[in-house]
């Protein structure tokens, strides 16, 4: 498929979008109760972002003193589904939101006023597993790999990977698809499957759920790894990072600066603290503590500016495009797409 | 930060001990261990001493040594070394040092978990010498104490698991200031099996069988530990028991079940020996007492409205038991007074001459709990009728000497009949989590928890200490301690209000009231706790990207009791005025990466002389005394986890 080919941004292909953060069918949240509304004025910071690892980052750096002196009463808010995202993007009222980075470069390519400020998970993808055998991409031939969300990115990384392993799709491996990453946990726990692969903290909870369930589920390998192994290049994956508003931009930019220092520190913080993370994104993002407590060593969290990642975030956009151009709006975006702050 | 639940407000304690902690501690490995809904335990003798509490793996690194006189309804906030002490590592381990009593604290625990087997051991260690009042006198106390626990699980599948407990628990050298005699040694051995098994019965259906042995000893002495130029007396306890429960879980007709068929046999002796005569026999306590108990209950809840849960519960107990050394011959004397044996001090106080005992106790419950929609809010009604047999010491105990000192069980005390009403509420608001956590973007006022209850329970036979004064059943007036019957009446009130100001502040007010009266003799009931207020402030934020700190207060304010039994020519004359105090302890933390944690805290900040109204309750006796606690003391804590 030719890389100049555009396509409108359907709502099925922004929820295929979404598809890596493993958000659809719950895989983490366990249901938020709808928000009361914040304390503070309209006008009021709201950072948003899926109920993933870097959004518990932003969620400490809103109660964070420095970011409350340049915008008091910000606050953080989970968005539920990827029709939020795209109207609150598309409208304008989200003026920065944790999103995949391919989707940053497709609603840029759009024509929205958006730039990448930073990324600030470099993988999340793992080969989860109830046959402790395989522990590399070359052992999994002779199975069958249950994949969340055809053509999206997970899947487009694995059949780059597999192809530069040499397997071969239908002779080596089979992939079943299914809609959800909570879908691909279901089949590991009843035995559907042996291999699936699960995004973080996903693949966290099917341990632990196996653990408690007497079903052995074990992190085959990395994704990351396995990119670095067919690319040549370091084991990791510009996955996800913040994408902010060209009005926030322009009329607050000590703030945006703020933001992208904030949260490198934030990020820090969750790395060093993750017990204490696990009791944040409970209380931000509904999810389990002790999952994610147990997956933040597994989420390749590190923020870094999009324009220090620009080079990696390109080299990422192209094998997409090779397979799929539209998930990144047919072209690469520009050098202004990438923020240097 | 975790909120902390209301606290009964009566001291009563379960008659299973150790046992029942270790039930309700592992209850997680079973939907059904520790629901009980109709359950005679929560019911114990008044104002009963045991040994400590036993402390359970899960809170080893942070439960605060023991010290039997210090109180209060409302823990001090245990701050950000939660984190670290609950992290999901393998082993961690803690050291403290509490200026309470120069105590000195270590603990490690580790665990290791596949998805068939688990394994967890812990131990802990605490040393504990003398510690000064806040008037700078020495008080004679201390103590060695270790716990060890190993648990092992197998999980074969999703629907069944196995566990199997061993507890161990050693107090040795324990000084008592209040008491005649300290306890050179309070050993527990507890192993327990617990197995669990879903849709044994069919789809739906639940079964647990726990089986447990449980053996106590315990050794006292008057010389040991303290200088003692009289008669030398020592004290030895022994208890063993065997006990199992089977329950079964169903849903039929929109009703969720249980049925739960439980029993117990143990064997209890106490012996007090004269040393200076000899080491010969002056007292079976306790006169080598076979005790058999079975119940069968079966408990029921459904939903009657949209929020409105209906549960209710029968259940039946019958008890028996049986002394095998009542006439057990006692000479070790002084002659005279001392040397008489059980069988006749029961016969001489109460006219009882049939020594064994059988009850048949029949306990119901009601309770209606209604959620109003939307609102946070939830309000209940509880009805319940709980029958209580007269425990081993209520009706055997079998100690002779000069009148006044004499101490005699009654075999043929009747159960306790508790028919209580309860009311209570409890809401929360959309923006609370917990105490310490405030759901983000909620308002100023929308962080709040408010609970509260109001209950009467008409005691029909409550079993009290009194003396002997010829009272109805009663042959003498020597004004030996005895057991009675009689009507009583508790009346109890408690509030609790948790406000989440932001996400860093929050502050937590309890208050707490019990009134009891013996309706019989129109007095107070002894050893009531007076009114009491808990305020805690606490603030807890980030230390950078390294970690987290908090710092807090409580201010714990107890009223002067006023409704005492103190007169010994009356009444048992259990009680001592004590007066009203207030006391503030500071306590803070910091911990780093979740891996290292250290808690500092000054307690009684203002230095303040005190004694709590309750007594020490590591020893049984009506006539211990009170103690001033210690002044301002500090306490240092380091866990960390691998």
């Amino acid at each position: 498929m030719s890389i100049s080919d555009m396509k409108p941004l359907s709502r099925r292909d922004l929820l295929a979008r979404m598809g890596a953060f493993g958000l659809l069918g719950g895989a983490m949240a366990g249901g938020l109760p709808g928000w009361a509304l914040a304390a503070g004025s309209a006008d009021d910071l709201v950072i948003w972002g899926p109920p993933v690892g870097p959004s518990i980052a932003l969620a400490h750096l809103v109660e964070n003193s420095e970011i409350q002196n340049f915008a008091p009463g910000a606050t953080f808010k989970t968005w539920r589904t990827p029709d939020q995202l795209r109207a609150g993007m598309t409208s304008g009222k989200m003026k920065i939101s944790v999103v995949p980075s391919y989707t940053g470069a497709n609603l840029y390519n759009r024509g929205l006023p958006l730039r990448m400020l930073n990324i600030m998970t470099f993988g999340l993808l793992y080969m989860m597993s109830r046959d402790e055998s395989v522990t590399s991409l070359d052992k999994i031939a002779g199975h069958t790999v249950v994949m969340p969300f055809k053509n999206d990115m997970p899947d487009l990384v694995f059949k780059h990977i597999t192809q530069k392993a040499g397997l071969v799709q239908g002779r080596d491996f089979k992939i079943q698809y299914v809609s959800t990453p909570l879908e691909a946990v279901q089949f590991l726990l009843t035995k559907r499957a042996t291999l699936a692969i699960i995004p973080e903290p996903a693949a966290t909870a099917a341990q632990l759920k196996g653990l408690k369930n007497a079903v052995g589920v074990s992190r085959a390998f990395s994704l990351q790894d396995e990119w670095g192994k067919a690319t040549g290049r370091p084991p990791r994956i510009p996955q996800a990072g913040a994408l902010v508003h060209e009005d926030l931009l322009e009329h607050k930019p000590d703030l945006v600066k703020a933001i992208q220092t904030g949260s490198m520190a934030s990020t820090e913080w969750v790395n060093n603290n993750p017990a204490s993370a696990g009791r944040l994104a409970q209380d931000y993002l509904g999810l389990g503590a002790p999952v994610i407590e147990k997956s933040i060593p597994y989420s390749n969290l590190e923020t870094k500016s999009a324009a220090d990642t620009r080079e990696e975030l390109e080299f990422f956009f192209s094998i997409l495009a090779e397979q799929s151009p539209a998930i990144i709006g047919g072209k690469m975006p520009e050098q202004r797409f990438y923020l240097a702050v | 930060m975790l909120a902390t639940k209301l606290l009964p407000i009566h001291r009563r304690h379960s008659s299973s001990g150790a046992l029942a902690l270790l039930g309700l501690m592992l209850s997680a490995s079973s939907a059904l261990a520790g629901d009980v809904f109709v359950d005679p335990g929560v019911y114990g003798r008044h104002a009963k001493a045991s040994p400590p509490p036993v402390i359970t793996a899960p809170d080893m690194m942070l439960a605060a040594p023991d010290f039997q006189f210090r109180r209060g309804n409302v823990e001090k906030t245990k701050g950000v070394a939660e984190t670290v002490a609950t992290a999901k590592r393998s082993v961690k381990m803690a050291t403290g040092y509490d200026g309470t009593a120069d105590i000195h604290t270590y603990a490690i625990l580790g665990a290791v978990k596949t998805p068939q087997f688990m394994m967890l051991g812990a131990g802990r260690y605490d040393t504990a010498g003398t510690f000064d009042d806040a008037n700078g006198a020495e008080t004679h106390f201390g103590y060695n104490r270790d716990t060890e626990q190993v648990v092992l699980g197998y999980t074969p599948d999703a629907e069944t698991s196995v566990r199997l407990v061993g507890l161990h628990d050693d107090i040795q050298d324990e000084k008592n200031p209040h008491y005649s005699l300290d306890l050179k040694t309070s050993d527990r051995k507890v192993s327990k099996l617990m197995v669990a098994k879903k849709n044994l019965f069919g789809e739906g259906t639940v079964f647990d069988l726990d089986l447990g042995v449980m053996d106590f000893n315990r050794r006292a002495d008057n010389y040991s530990l303290r200088g003692n130029s009289s008669t030398k007396l020592r004290v030895a306890v022994d208890k063993t028991a065997f006990n199992g429960a089977a329950k079964a879980g169903f849903t039929a007709g929109g009703f969720e079940n249980m049925l739960t068929l439980s029993g117990e046999y143990s064997n209890h002796k106490a012996r007090r020996y004269n040393v200076s005569n000899g080491d010969a026999v002056n007292a079976e306590r306790l006169p080598d007492i076979d005790r058999t108990e079975a119940g069968l209950s079966f408990d029921s809840k459904t939903m009657l409205t949209e929020g409105g849960e209906f549960s209710g519960g029968l259940r039946y107990d019958i008890v028996h038991s049986s002394p095998n050394r009542a006439y057990s011959t006692v000479s070790g004397g002084p002659a005279g007074l001392h040397n008489v044996n059980p069988a006749t001090l029961y016969s001489t106080y109460y006219g009882v001459t049939e020594l064994e005992a059988t009850d048949h106790n029949v306990s119901g419950r009601l309770r209606y709990e209604q959620a109003l929609a939307g609102s946070g809010t939830s309000l209940y009604g509880d009805l319940s009728y709980i029958t209580r047999s007269g425990d081993n010491l209520e009706k055997y105990h079998g100690v002779s000497g000069p009148y006044a000192n004499r101490w005699i069980g009654n075999p043929q005390i009747d159960p306790e009949k508790h028919a209580k009403t309860e009311i209570g509420f409890t809401h929360e608001g959309d923006g609370y989590l917990g105490y310490g956590r405030k759901k983000p973007g909620s308002g100023l006022g929308e962080s709040v928890r408010i609970a509260g209850k109001l209950y009467y329970d008409k005691v029909y036979d409550f079993i009290s200490l009194d003396r002997a004064l010829g009272q109805d059943g009663v042959l003498e007036s020597d004004r030996a301690i005895i057991y009675r019957n009689v009507d009583a009446t508790f009346f109890g009130a408690e509030a609790d209000f948790q406000w989440n100001v932001t996400r860093k502040w929050a502050t937590r007010l309890n208050l707490a009231y019990t009134w009891a009266e013996n309706d019989t003799d129109n007095r107070a009931v002894y050893q009531i706790a007076p009114f009491e207020a808990n305020l805690l402030v606490d603030y807890t934020d980030r230390l950078g990207t390294i970690g987290t700190w908090n710092i807090g207060s409580r201010l714990r304010l107890v009223a002067d009791q006023n409704r005492l039994d103190d007169d010994s020519s009356q009444a048992i004359g259990f009680d001592e005025s004590t007066g009203g105090f207030g006391v503030l302890d500071l306590y803070s933390g910091v911990q780093l990466h979740d891996r290292i944690a250290l808690t500092l805290s000054v307690d009684n900040v203002f230095d303040k002389s005190y004694r709590e109204f309750l007594k020490g309750d590591h020893v049984e006796d009506p006539t211990k005394s009170t103690v001033y606690m210690p002044g301002r003391t500090a306490y240092l804590r380091l866990v960390g986890n691998f």
